[in-house]
């Protein structure tokens, strides 16, 4: 996670200034917010190996991201039309203009979301890399330096049963 | 059922007979099929709000690294700016009264600038020696990765100012496309500018007549292209020199494209 957020510093000052520029009525809570998302989006790409290979820069790529992201929230569709001319030169800027950007979290997922923290730290990552990153239980074994991957697969069907628990006492209440 | 059996048809790691098996248990097991059906509605909002995660980390990080570190650059400028104030208002001081005997009304601009030695005497201290020297060489040749660096910088930031440079636009342009025989070079470089086929305009703008093709209004409209192209350099000099003939009737649209790349 360190590279994550090696990466978030890296252009986020650039970004908030040329946003600034593009974009001169957005405060810039907006464009930091804007610039997170960007960040985000970019890391689940290549985590969920969408996105294999870039044929332009780093920067380039999330900034398009990131503009498009105030684009939407601003809704300045019209005024941004030399931006698809341009992506469309380039396969992975094209990517970027067209990829899903982050959904907001309904009233499920941010019940869910207030509950996971109230998890070990343990727990809480084995069940993001069985259910979001798909591994098994010997590659959580090896990645977590189990003993027996019996531990693990007890773990997780605990940890998903107390998680239904936290949610229903939830609305419950 | 055993919730390790749970679990792994949770994660779709059941196959063949033992999936069979458990899809129709859930069939006639309507507690059992409640679980699963809750643990599978978890399981599919988890990376929503993993992503969330990662964002509630980068706000932490956005308040560590970016608001403590403003408010302490800024007091470390203060202090900065102090000293420098303070060790200037000494150094005048003691220059003036020790070493500066000459009375202020005869010195003249040249005495008060420093004289630079073609060859100065060595310095006792190596370390400021050799980073004089250093100093010295990187003025004259600046380290290869730093020109590098500088040049991809470049590079980026002239492929941002294409993504984000609006090209003219207006509807008199559009009147210049209309024709009811077949287009001339001139007009197919404006549709297809109006197009924002920028690749093919610059094609058909070289095979317009040199007359034409040399109007200062053509060529605002050519720098426009160069730009969406990525050739940004390019596009600025066809600005300038827009400007500079002050012939065109875009020289104020040329002005503000040219302060919008400018200002990038």
């Amino acid at each position: 996670m360190e590279a994550f957020d090696q990466l978030y510093s890296l252009y986020r000052n650039d970004f908030i200034k040329a946003a600034k520029y593009r974009f001169n009525s957005s405060r810039e809570d907006d464009i930091v917010d804007a610039w997170q998302d960007a960040v985000i989006s970019f890391y689940y790409q290549i985590k969920s190996g969408k996105l294999q290979s870039l044929s332009c820069t780093i920067k380039s790529f999330l900034y398009l991201i990131g503009f498009r992201i105030l684009i939407k929230t601003y809704n300045y569709n019209s005024k941004h039309e030399p931006f698809d001319s341009f992506a469309s030169e380039n396969e992975n800027l094209k990517y970027a203009y067209d990829m899903e950007l982050l959904p907001e979290l309904d009233e499920k997922q941010t019940l869910l979301n207030k509950k996971i923290v109230e998890l070990p730290e343990q727990s809480r990552r084995m069940i993001m890399l069985r259910y979001v990153d798909g591994k098994s239980i010997a590659e959580i074994k090896n990645e977590m330096n189990y003993q027996s991957e019996n531990a693990i697969s007890v773990n997780l069907s605990r940890t998903l049963k107390k998680l239904k628990e936290l949610i229903e006492q939830a609305r419950n209440i | 059922m055993n919730s390790e059996m749970i679990e792994r048809y949770v994660a779709n790691e059941l196959q063949g007979e033992e999936k069979i098996l458990f899809e129709e248990k859930l069939k006639v097991d309507s507690k059992l099929k409640a679980e699963v059906e809750a643990y599978k509605a978890i399981v599919a909002d988890l990376r929503t709000v993993q992503n969330q995660q990662l964002k509630e980390r980068l706000i932490q990080l956005e308040k560590k690294s970016f608001h403590t570190e403003s408010s302490t650059s800024n007091t470390k400028l203060f202090f900065l700016a102090t000293t420098i104030a303070l060790l200037s208002a000494i150094s005048y001081f003691v220059y003036n009264k020790y070493f500066n005997p000459t009375p202020k009304q005869d010195l003249k601009i040249e005495q008060s600038l420093p004289t630079i030695q073609e060859n100065p005497t060595p310095s006792a201290d190596p370390i400021e020696k050799i980073d004089t020297s250093r100093l010295k060489q990187n003025q004259k040749n600046p380290p290869k990765i730093a020109i590098a660096e500088k040049q991809q910088n470049k590079d980026q930031d002239e492929q941002l100012y294409a993504v984000h440079f609006q090209p003219y636009q207006d509807d008199d342009l559009m009147s210049m496309t209309r024709s009811d025989g077949e287009q001339s070079n001139y007009e197919k470089f404006i549709a297809l500018y109006l197009a924002k086929d920028y690749k093919n305009a610059l094609i058909s703008y070289n095979s317009i007549d040199e007359s034409l093709r040399d109007s200062d209004n053509l060529l605002f409209l050519k720098a426009n292209v160069l730009v969406m192209l990525g050739r940004v350099k390019e596009g600025r000099d066809l600005f300038e020199q827009i400007i500079s003939n002050g012939e065109s009737k875009y020289i104020e649209q040329a002005k503000h494209a040219l302060n919008n790349l400018k200002n990038n």
